[in-house]
C-alpha cells in the first residue's frame, strides 16, 4: 500500500520544471530509512514515501497529516533529532536526521487511543468543566489520566534537545520581516537608497510564495516565471552589501523597540528604526466535518509541493473554492497532470467569470455553483467528500485529495501587536504604551498588506523600500538595475 | 455571543448593591452577598469577567505563609478551594499538587526552615524538604537551583477563567446581574453615606457599594473621598506549548522571584518579577520579562530550553507597602467597602468574599478579615507577612518581603 502511494508521490518529471537532478538525502523514520530529494522538508518527503498520519489531535486522537506546508497549523509536529513538536512541513531534510512521531500509543498507525473519538458524543469540548465538579477526587485522577495521554513530545535530556542561545544586541536602520516577494523587493530597494537593512526570514530558502507562482513576474527590469525570479532576487540579495540577511523567527516588536529574532545560532535583539512587515498571508481553512482529515490539504501547500518539494500528494482532487483563486487552482492542477473531479464553488453561479468557467468545462472539470462541503470520508486518509449542492442535493464525490482554497488572511502579527500596543488599555488612566516615540515606522506591504498578487506584492514591497529608506533620513532617489 | 453569566438586562437605576469589577473578587462577593439574601445584586465591569487579572494570573494557590493574619485567611480560602467545585456546581479545576516554595540559597533555606515552624504553630501541614526530597518530587528541577523547600500538600493551582466562570455562572443562578463594558466613572456618597456610582450608561443608586475594581480601585476609591496607599504593578506570565508532564507540584522559586506550574493538558505556565516593581499602567506584554521569564525558567527546568512559548501576557495589580491586601469597610463612607490591593488576590478571593458579605450583611467586621483594614498605614501597623517571592520595596517595620 505505501509503495503504490509512493510510487505515484515521486515526481521524477515536472511539466515546467523537468526533471528532477536534486541528489538524495538520507534520513531515518522510525527505525527505517527514507530517501528524500536535497531541498525537500522532512514532512513532504514522508508523504512522498507515503506516511500519511504524522500526528494525532490533542484530545480525541483524531489522525493528522500534512495540511498547510507553512509551519501554521501544528499538523505534522514530529520529533526531530531529539527536539518535540518540530513542524516537519518546514524543516529541511538533512542527511541522518533522527525521525519520529510523536502522540498516539503503541503507535501513532495504530493509536487504540482513538477510540477517544468514537467516545467524542459523551466527551463534548470543554467537558472537563462540567464532569467530575461534584467528584472532585474523581476528577483529579482523571485529569492524572489526561495529562499524561495529552503531554505532547517526550524530551530528551536538555544538552542534546536545545543549546540556550547567546544574545546578540545590534541597532539598524531598516528591518524587512519575511523574504517573501514584496520582502525580497523592500529590501532590495532599502538598501539601494543607503539604508542598512536586515532582512529576516524562517525558512531555508528565500522567495516565499514566488517559488510556487507558475504566472510570470517582473521585477528590476525581469520578466520571468516565479521560481526564476525568486532565484535573480536571492542572489542580488546575496550579493548586495548593505543587507544582511538574518535566518530566524521574528518574535515582535516591543514596547522598548526592541525586535527579537530567535535565530539559529543566536538571539538577535535588533533595534530598527523602521520595520517593514512583510511576512504575506496564510491561507484560513474551511468548516466542514472531517477538515482535518490526512488527505484535506490547503491549496498553497498543494502548489508548494507540486512546485517545490515535487511532490503529488494524490490522484483524485476535489477543489472547495471561494474566490477565483481556487478555480485557478483546479487549472493549474489539471495542468500538471492529475485528475480534478470537481471544484466545489461557495459563490452563486454568476460570480465566477464565464471565461473560467469555460476553461474548467474545457478541461473536464465539473463545477458545482454555490455548492459548500458537508464532510469528508475515510478511515486514515480521505476516500471521498460529501458536498451539498446549491439546489440542495446531496452529492458524493469520490477522490483521495481535498483542495481547500479558503480566503487568504494577511498575516499581519507584528502590526497588529502594535496596534494593541497603542491600545492595551484599561480605562481612560491605564493608556498603552504608544511606540511612536521610539520606533517611528512601521510598513505593512505585500500578502500581509491583503495584496492577493504576487505582481502586486513585489511592485509592493519596491515601494516600501524607498519610503523606509527614506524615513531613516538616507533619502536617495532608488535606481531600478 | 454572549458572554456566560452576563446579563442580558439593560443596567437598572436601583440596587440593593452594586459591586465595582468583575473580578475573581467582585464576582465572589456579589455571589455571597446573593447567598446570605442581598436581593438586587449588580456587578459592573468596564471589560468583561475576568478581563483584569483574574484571568491573566498564576493560578497558584497556597496558605503556608509567615504571619497570623496570612495564615488565617488564606487557609480558609484554601479550605474553600477544595469545595469549591462542588459549591459552584462548575468544575473549576482546582488541582492539589502540592506547592513547593523552593530556596536555592542557604539563607533562603534557612527561612524556610523558619516559616515551618511558624507554619506548624497555626496547625498548617507543611513539610520542610532537603535538595535529595526536592529533586525525588521534581527531577527535571536544576540541581544547582535547589537547596531544599517548604512543601505543602494540600496547595496547587485552579484554571483561573474556571474560577471566573464559576462565581459568574452561580452568581447569576442567585439573580446577580453581571454588567460588562460598563465603566464606574466615581463613586458618590451624600452626608458620610454612599449613594451609588456614575457610570458610562447612568447613574445607579445603591445604598452598599463594594470597590474590587483591581487596578482601577485606588482611583475609584479617590472619587469617594477615600485615599488609599495603593501602588500599580505590572506582572507578567508565559504559556509554553504543551509537553510530556515533568513538573507535578505547584513551585515559587524565590531566586528567580518566580512562580510556576504545568497544567494537566502539558502546558508550562510562569512568571517571573523585577526586583523593582513595573509601575507602567498598560497590558502589553514586554521582552525584557519574556527574555528575564526564558531565562529563568531554563536555569531551572533546562529541558525546557526545547519548548516554545505560545503565548506571552501582562497583567495589572495593585499592591501596598506591606503587600497585604486591604478588605472591609472605607473610612469615613458608610455602605463602601473595599477589597482591594490583591497580591495574590486569587487564592484569597474565596474566603475574603464570604467574609466581606458577612461584614456587610452583620454591620461588624469579620475578625478574619479585620487585619486587613484601610488604616493600618496611617497608625503605623503593617502587617508583617515574611514568606511571599519578591521583596518590598517599602522601608517599613516588616521583614524584607515579598510578592505574589
Ligand atoms: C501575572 C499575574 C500573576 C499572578 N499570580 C497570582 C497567583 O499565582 N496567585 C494568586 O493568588 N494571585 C496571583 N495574582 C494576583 C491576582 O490575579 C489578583 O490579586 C486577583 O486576580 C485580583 O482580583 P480582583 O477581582 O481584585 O481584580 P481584577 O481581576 O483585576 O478585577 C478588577 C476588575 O475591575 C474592572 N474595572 C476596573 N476599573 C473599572 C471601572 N472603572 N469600572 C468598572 N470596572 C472596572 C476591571 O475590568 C477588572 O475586570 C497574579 C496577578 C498577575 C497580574
Ligand atoms: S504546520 Fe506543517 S502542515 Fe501545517
Amino acid at each position: 500500500m505505501r509503495w503504490r502511494r509512493r510510487s505515484f508521490r515521486a515526481m521524477p518529471t515536472h511539466p515546467d520544471l523537468g526533471a528532477d537532478e536534486r541528489p538524495a538525502v538520507r534520513f531515518r523514520f522510525e527505525g527505517r530509512e527514507v530517501v528524500a530529494r536535497e531541498g525537500q522538508s522532512v514532512g513532504a518527503a514522508l508523504l512522498a514515501d507515503g506516511v500519511d498520519i504524522l500526528t494525532r489531535s490533542f484530545k480525541f486522537h483524531r489522525p493528522r497529516g500534512y495540511t498547510c506546508g507553512a509551519g501554521a497549523c501544528g499538523n505534522c509536529l514530529l520529533t526531530v533529532d531529539g527536539l518535540p513538536s518540530v513542524p516537519s512541513c518546514v524543516t529541511p531534510v538533512a542527511p541522518g536526521l533522527e525521525v519520529r512521531r510523536e502522540r498516539g500509543w503503541p503507535s501513532v498507525d495504530v493509536d487504540v487511543l482513538a477510540g477517544a473519538d468514537l467516545v467524542s458524543r459523551w466527551f463534548p469540548a470543554g467537558f472537563q468543566f462540567r464532569y467530575f465538579r461534584q467528584h472532585p477526587r474523581a476528577g483529579h485522577a482523571f485529569e492524572r489520566v489526561l495529562g499524561l495521554l495529552a503531554g505532547g513530545g517526550k524530551h530528551l535530556p536538555p544538552a542534546a534537545s536545545a543549546p540556550v542561545l547567546p544574545i546578540a544586541r545590534r541597532t539598524c536602520s531598516v528591518v524587512v520581516v519575511g523574504a517573501g516577494p514584496s520582502g525580497l523587493a523592500a529590501a532590495l530597494a532599502a538598501s539601494d537608497a543607503g539604508a542598512d537593512v536586515v532582512l529576516v526570514e524562517e525558512q531555508e530558502r528565500l522567495g516565499g510564495r514566488l517559488r510556487a507562482e507558475t504566472a510570470t513576474v517582473s521585477a528590476l527590469g525581469l520578466t520571468a516565471p516565479g521560481p526564476r525570479l525568486a532565484e535573480v532576487l536571492t542572489e542580488r540579495v546575496a550579493r548586495d552589501p548593505g543587507i544582511t540577511l538574518l535566518r530566524g523567527s521574528a518574535l515582535g516588536w516591543y514596547e522598548d523597540g526592541v525586535l527579537p529574532v530567535a535565530g539559529r545560532d543566536a538571539l538577535h535583539e535588533l533595534v530598527p528604526h523602521v520595520v517593514v512587515e512583510a511576512t504575506g498571508s496564510y491561507e484560513a481553512p474551511v468548516l466542514f466535518a472531517g477538515n482535518d482529515r490526512p488527505g484535506v490539504l490547503l491549496a498553497g501547500a498543494i502548489s508548494r509541493l507540486f512546485h517545490v518539494e515535487r511532490v503529488r500528494p494524490g490522484r483524485r482532487y476535489v477543489v472547495v473554492a471561494c474566490d477565483d483563486r481556487g478555480i485557478e487552482h483546479a487549472i493549474e492542477l489539471h495542468h500538471l497532470g492529475v485528475e480534478v473531479v470537481a471544484v466545489v464553488d461557495q459563490r452563486g453561479a454568476d460570480e465566477a467569470g464565464t471565461e473560467r468557467l469555460r476553461a474548467l468545462a474545457g478541461r473536464g472539470i465539473e463545477h458545482l455553483a454555490g455548492a459548500r462541503p458537508v464532510r469528508s470520508h475515510g478511515r486514515r486518509r480521505v476516500r471521498g467528500l460529501t458536498v451539498r449542492t446549491g439546489d440542495g442535493r446531496r452529492l458524493r464525490l469520490r477522490c483521495d485529495t481535498v483542495s481547500v482554497a479558503g480566503p487568504l488572511r494577511p498575516s499581519e502579527g507584528l502590526s497588529l501587536q502594535r496596534r494593541y500596543q497603542g491600545e492595551n488599555r484599561l480605562s481612560a488612566e491605564t493608556p498603552g504604551q504608544d511606540l511612536s516615540a521610539r520606533a517611528p515606522v512601521l510598513l505593512r506591504v505585500g500578502g500581509s498588506a491583503g495584496r492577493t498578487r504576487v505582481q502586486d506584492a513585489v511592485d509592493d514591497g519596491f515601494d516600501a523600500g524607498r519610503t523606509a529608506a527614506t524615513a531613516v533620513g538616507n533619502v536617495a532617489p532608488f535606481r531600478p538595475a | 455571543m454572549p458572554i456566560p453569566g452576563v446579563t442580558a438586562r439593560p443596567l437598572a437605576r436601583t440596587y440593593d448593591a452594586v459591586v465595582i469589577g468583575a473580578g475573581i473578587q467582585g464576582l465572589a462577593t456579589a455571589y455571597e452577598l446573593a447567598k446570605r439574601g442581598v436581593r438586587r445584586v449588580a456587578v459592573l465591569d468596564s471589560s468583561w469577567p475576568g478581563g483584569g487579572a483574574s484571568g491573566r494570573n498564576g493560578e497558584l494557590i497556597r496558605s503556608a505563609f509567615s504571619s497570623a493574619e496570612w495564615i488565617t485567611l488564606f487557609d480558609a480560602s484554601l479550605k474553600r478551594w477544595h469545595q469549591l467545585s462542588r459549591e459552584l456546581d462548575f468544575n473549576v479545576l482546582f488541582n492539589p499538587s502540592g506547592y513547593l516554595v523552593l530556596a536555592s540559597t542557604e539563607e533562603q533555606y534557612a527561612r524556610c526552615r523558619a516559616d515551618v515552624e511558624v507554619q506548624a504553630r497555626f496547625g498548617l501541614r507543611t513539610e520542610l524538604l532537603d535538595q535529595q526530597a526536592v529533586l525525588d518530587r521534581v527531577p527535571a528541577l536544576n540541581p544547582d537551583a535547589v537547596v531544599g523547600a517548604v512543601l505543602q500538600p494540600a496547595a496547587g493551582f485552579a484554571h483561573h477563567d474556571a474560577a471566573v466562570w464559576g462565581y459568574a455562572r452561580a452568581a447569576a443562578r442567585l439573580g446577580v446581574e453581571v454588567h460588562a463594558g460598563i465603566e464606574v466613572l466615581g463613586v458618590t456618597v451624600r452626608g458620610g453615606r454612599v449613594a451609588g456610582v456614575t457610570t458610562s450608561t447612568h447613574d445607579v443608586s445603591a445604598p452598599v457599594v463594594v470597590n474590587a475594581a483591581g487596578a482601577a480601585a485606588g482611583r475609584l476609591a479617590g472619587t469617594a473621598g477615600v485615599e488609599l496607599p495603593l501602588d500599580m504593578a505590572r506582572l507578567e506570565m508565559l504559556v509554553t506549548e504543551s509537553v510530556a508532564p515533568f513538573l507535578r507540584p505547584a513551585v515559587a522559586a524565590l531566586a528567580a522571584l518566580g512562580y510556576c506550574h504545568q497544567t494537566s493538558r502539558g502546558e508550562f505556565v510562569g512568571g517571573t518579577e523585577l526586583a523593582v516593581p513595573d509601575h507602567t499602567p498598560s497590558l502589553n506584554g514586554t521582552y525584557r520579562l519574556l527574555r528575564d521569564m526564558a531565562q529563568k525558567f531554563v536555569w531551572l527546568f533546562p529541558q525546557l530550553s526545547a519548548a516554545r512559548v505560545l503565548r506571552h501576557w501582562a497583567g495589572l495589580i495593585t499592591q501596598t507597602a506591606d503587600l497585604s491586601p486591604i478588605v472591609g469597610t472605607a473610612p469615613g463612607v458608610d455602605g463602601f467597602y473595599l477589597s482591594c490591593g490583591w497580591v495574590y488576590g486569587f487564592v484569597g478571593a474565596p474566603a475574603a468574599a464570604a467574609h466581606l458579605a458577612d461584614t456587610v450583611c452583620d454591620g461588624r467586621l469579620h475578625p478574619t478579615i479585620a487585619p486587613f483594614d484601610a488604616l493600618r498605614f496611617a497608625e503605623g501597623r503593617p502587617i508583617r507577612e515574611g514568606s511571599l517571592v519578591v521583596p518590598a520595596q517599602s522601608e517599613g517595620p516588616g521583614p524584607r518581603e515579598v510578592a505574589s
